[in-house]
């Protein structure tokens, strides 16, 4: 009798385990609508916090660092004790590192009172740039281009050699005219040129020096290095 | 260079060049917020009007027993109205809901929210007609169609409606005549206009109004626009309505052409750069003048396309409207 009655608990347990509807979710985009659920059908802000933070912790191992972040801003920071508000900071600041905007996780790093130690990288300036290009190869020179300054001086070597020839033949109206039509191609272009490459480079090396300094901030605190909250 | 040869391939290319000019650019109504011209030799290039995706469905393992789907229906609601589209998607194609027409309603406006058009319209379609969710279902579905081109099965789902012969019938077999280029099909739809309806008024008035610039106002002729480029260079870009194309055209003609005069007198017939100059005043008057030809080609596209896109967007308004 006992054996039977052993059996038959197995039975039973095997029969739970293996029902439909005791089985666990595979699919992580489910799972994060059954936390938004939770979150819909939840008694008080504190549990509504809770599903919302699981969903955002799915979102953040599925990769959607942007959905991550939005479910984070949608928590009802009002009944997050003050402890616990800075974990969030840290992990919003985490994900919008993650979705690559740096400027935002900076900001919620700063709203949680985290250090980030960042020196604002050195910028060339694009005037500089351009007032160097009147000796066409020494603004590419400085904007780090040397095969454009070849490129743009043997252009504008051709364009002036242009404007010599047509004025000492006397054709003035080509030699004029079209030698403006060339300069402003070839040193115009040059200028225009040199003030994009400067721009396009401030504008990477100020986004590397942020992510640099996020990566650091970020790895120091996994490794325990610098304040972190548990 | 293939599809067309490599005559009309370089004097595309060099109308090309110079209508991306500075000068060229002005005054520009083509769309361009990429700086860049997106077209072929005539028009366009064909770019979809919404971003659809498709859902996998195939790992997904419904959860809990069978229930109905009303117990849900407020938070499904919820999701819709904030924005959480995709998690409707998920939560119900996962739950083992009741199969029912509510059911198949609310994943086909999850889906065709998320925008995955295709699966959103084969969920419309099982609406069954005795069901409250079919109206809504229907237009739904013609409104996914319209966006996914496929004007003709959206036209033959509205003449299978079952439902009440309304304005708001007439008024999408009206626009879909009108995106399928059929002029009496439109003629006869918009009779039951009433322009009084506060969700379908303005959309009427502008089905009105590109109906007339299609089927009654004359087009530009591109004999006419090419005729006028060869007389004066740039005068066919300004009369087909580009203005900045125009000026560059002729700057650029006129120098040329006044190169090649001053050298023919100065340099004599045979000097090398005579030659030269006349050769490059040639082949920018030539390929002005098919540039020309083609603007006309080319601008028709651009209208038809920014009048198509108006259509689709306001076949989806009023359905939005009536059916919140």
């Amino acid at each position: 009798m006992l054996k039977i009655k052993r059996l038959f608990l197995i039975f039973t347990f095997l029969c739970v385990h293996f029902s439909s509807s005791a089985q666990t979710v595979v699919n992580p985009m489910l799972e994060a609508s059954l936390c938004e659920r939770d979150a819909f059908y939840a008694g008080n802000p504190v549990e509504y916090n809770e599903a919302l933070l699981r969903k955002a912790e799915i979102q953040m191992q599925q990769g959607l660092y942007a959905d991550a972040l939005h479910s984070m801003e949608r928590l009802r920071m009002y009944s997050v004790p003050a402890a616990k508000r800075k974990e969030i900071g840290f992990k919003k600041a985490y994900a919008a590192y993650l979705k690559g905007d740096y400027d935002l996780s900076f900001s919620y790093l700063q709203e949680s009172d985290f250090e980030v130690p960042y020196t604002e990288p050195k910028k060339k300036s694009e005037a500089l740039a351009m007032a160097l290009t009147f000796l066409v190869p020494a603004g590419f020179l400085y904007a780090e281009d040397p095969a454009g300054a070849v490129e743009y001086t043997a252009l504008n070597a051709l364009s002036v050699a242009g404007i010599i020839y047509q004025l000492s033949s006397k054709c003035y109206v080509s030699g004029l005219l079209g030698g403006a039509m060339a300069l402003n191609l070839t040193f115009m272009g040059a200028q225009e040129k040199v003030a994009l490459l400067i721009q396009k480079r401030n504008t990477i090396i100020l986004k590397e020096s942020k992510r640099s300094a996020l990566c650091s901030f970020f790895q120091a605190s996994s490794e325990g290095r610098t304040e972190r909250p548990e | 260079m293939k599809e067309k040869g490599p005559v009309t391939a370089v004097l595309a290319t060099l109308d090309r060049r110079v209508r991306d000019t500075r000068v060229g650019w002005a005054s520009c109504h083509y769309f361009r917020e990429d700086g860049r011209i997106h077209e072929d030799f005539f028009g366009p290039l064909d770019v979809p009007y919404h971003k659809t995706q498709v859902f996998d469905f195939s790992s997904i393992q419904p959860v809990e027993g069978y229930r109905p789907m009303s117990e849900d229906e407020e938070f499904i609601k919820y999701l819709l109205g904030n924005n959480l589209s995709a998690d409707a998607v998920w939560y119900l194609h996962g739950t083992a809901f009741a199969p029912s027409d509510t059911l198949d309603y609310y994943k086909g406006v999850s889906l065709y929210t998320a925008g995955g058009l295709e699966q959103a319209s084969a969920s419309f379609e099982k609406v069954d007609a005795q069901s409250v969710y079919y109206t809504p279902s229907v237009y739904f579905d013609v409104v996914c169609k319209s966006y996914l081109k496929q004007y003709d099965e959206a036209a033959k789902r509205l003449m299978e409606y079952k439902g009440p012969d309304d304005e708001l019938k007439y008024y999408e077999l009206a626009a879909l005549s009108l995106l399928r280029d059929d002029k009496g099909g439109y003629e006869k739809y918009s009779e039951a206009f009433s322009y009084s309806q506060y969700a379908l008024g303005d959309g009427e008035k502008v089905f009105d109004r590109i109906y007339k610039e299609r089927f009654v106002d004359k087009g530009k002729s591109a004999w006419l626009a090419a005729g006028l480029s060869a007389i004066v260079p740039g005068l066919g870009k300004m009369y087909v309505g580009c203005y900045g194309e125009g000026a560059a055209s002729f700057l650029l003609g006129a120098s040329f052409t006044g190169f090649a005069v001053e050298s023919w007198v100065k340099n004599g017939g045979k000097d090398w750069r005579t030659i030269l100059f006349t050769a490059a005043a040639s082949l920018l008057h030539l390929s002005n003048i098919y540039g020309s030809y083609i603007s006309v080609g080319i601008y028709d596209n651009y209208l038809k396309d920014a009048q198509n896109q108006t259509i689709v967007f306001n076949i989806h308004v009023p359905v939005r409207a009536f059916f919140k």
